[in-house]
């Protein structure tokens, strides 16, 4: 008789004892490689025609959006604007001077964050882009109440690493005081590594942006 | 709430070790099916089950309740995926931790003293899931409670009067809540029973 019961109390200690196991629940292993962090995210404003563009303007530099305090790390710059230029012209769009007097179709403007940080709706335009002499080229005269206006639910968050973000933007047709991106790139990821690996990523992910727009080329 | 399940389950096998009841512990490999194979496509090597059942005046139907964890994964690899809005490339993973509480309903089709008992069973009850998908730095989480119900199809063989191990069919359904995929799955249970007087 005894055994009768030892058993389904055996069976019960056993339940109750795996039961703390199990609330820790299960989560897949660690990605083996840095570049398994990176990700590409993209998003176009579906009712903007990007056949019609021909001419674009890219800076000369890389907008970094840091803490008071924090001095940016201009390391990767090169490669962002060079692959960039490379992938814009690969459109078959010609890319024109801020000093050649005349305004092209869309502006791209490169930004980086290194640290965690809220982009997009409370991203201060005018503090990082506002001074870029451009604009010039755009009526109305703008100032620094304006702001971007970005396509319905793009993906905005803070970033905890080092994260580009490239917006694209049609500075022919402000709205409320806000100017259409009409096409934004991001590339979040890890920022470990040596400068050669680090930069290879950019190239490639910058490549893989372009890639999955398919739309920016016809 | 899944702390809320465990306390119910250990009430519950305490209970089971005052009557007349029948306690199990079984191992189930799993199939996702339907919306859920889109979400996960591997088969789950994990999902472990604790049951007691209360045999009624009529020894061949019984109630009682389980408590189950099943956990499904299903690492999809770098690729490109659309969003609602945009699209994605990244390294994407895929998984879900669930844990569930139903109350079952449980028929032998022979007196259950019997060497081999072939038995159906039914179970409804909830269950809290944590599905997510892990993207690069990201995490996308939909979580929370839902309705849960499964039924088995197995057999039963009885070593002697008081210890038994059973196989069976079963198949799992969580509908969608709270943002979750619709949840269902076949699976082929292992286990283990013993009986208390």
């Amino acid at each position: 008789m005894r055994i009768k019961k030892a058993y389904p109390k055996a069976i019960a200690a056993v339940l109750i004892l795996s039961s703390t196991f199990m609330l820790s629940g299960c989560y897949p292993s660690a990605p083996d490689y840095i570049s398994d962090y990176d990700l590409v995210y993209t998003q176009q404003d579906k009712t903007y025609d990007f056949s019609k563009v021909t001419t674009y303007m890219l800076p000369d530099s890389v907008e970094h959006i840091v803490n008071p305090g924090d001095k940016p790390d201009h390391t990767y710059d090169p490669v962002i604007l060079s692959e960039l230029e490379k992938q814009l012209d690969a459109l078959g769009w010609e890319r024109l001077d801020e000093s050649g007097g005349e305004p092209s179709d869309v502006v791209v403007l490169p930004s980086v964050t290194h640290q965690k940080q809220g982009v997009c709706q409370a991203y201060c335009w005018w503090c990082y882009w506002g001074w870029w002499p451009g604009w010039g080229y755009y009526p109305p005269a703008w100032d620094p109440s304006w702001g971007w206006w970005y396509p319905s639910d793009v993906v905005c968050a803070t970033y905890n690493t080092g994260t580009l973000m490239v917006n694209m933007t049609n500075p022919k047709a402000p709205k409320d005081k806000q100017l259409p991106v009409v096409w934004i790139g991001v590339l979040n990821g890890l920022l470990e590594g040596g400068t050669a690996n680090i930069s290879s990523r950019i190239q490639t992910n910058i490549d893989q942006m372009f890639k999955q727009s398919p739309y920016l080329k016809q | 709430m899944k702390y809320l399940l465990t306390i119910i389950a250990a009430l519950t096998f305490y209970t089971a070790l005052q009557a007349q009841q029948t306690a199990e512990f079984s191992y189930q490999v799993s199939f996702p099916t339907g919306d859920f194979k889109d979400f996960v496509s591997k088969t789950s090597w994990v999902g472990f089950s604790g049951a007691y059942r209360h045999r009624l005046k009529n020894p061949q139907l019984s109630l009682g309740g389980a408590f189950t964890w099943f956990y499904f994964q299903d690492k999809k690899g770098v690729g490109t995926f659309p969003t609602a809005e945009g699209t994605v490339h990244g390294n994407r993973s895929n998984y879900t931790n669930i844990y569930q509480l139903v109350a079952l309903v449980q028929y032998d089709f022979k007196n259950p003293k019997e060497r081999v008992v072939p038995y159906v069973r039914v179970g409804v009850g909830g269950a809290y899931q944590d599905q997510r998908t892990d993207i690069g730095l990201y995490i996308v989480q939909s979580d929370g409670v839902q309705f849960a119900a499964n039924a088995d199809l197995g057999v039963r063989f009885n070593k002697d009067e008081n210890h038994g191990i059973f196989i069976a069919a079963t198949y799992n359904t969580l509908p969608a809540a709270n943002g979750m995929i619709a949840t269902s799955f076949f699976g082929v249970k292992l286990g283990i029973s013993g009986w208390g007087h």
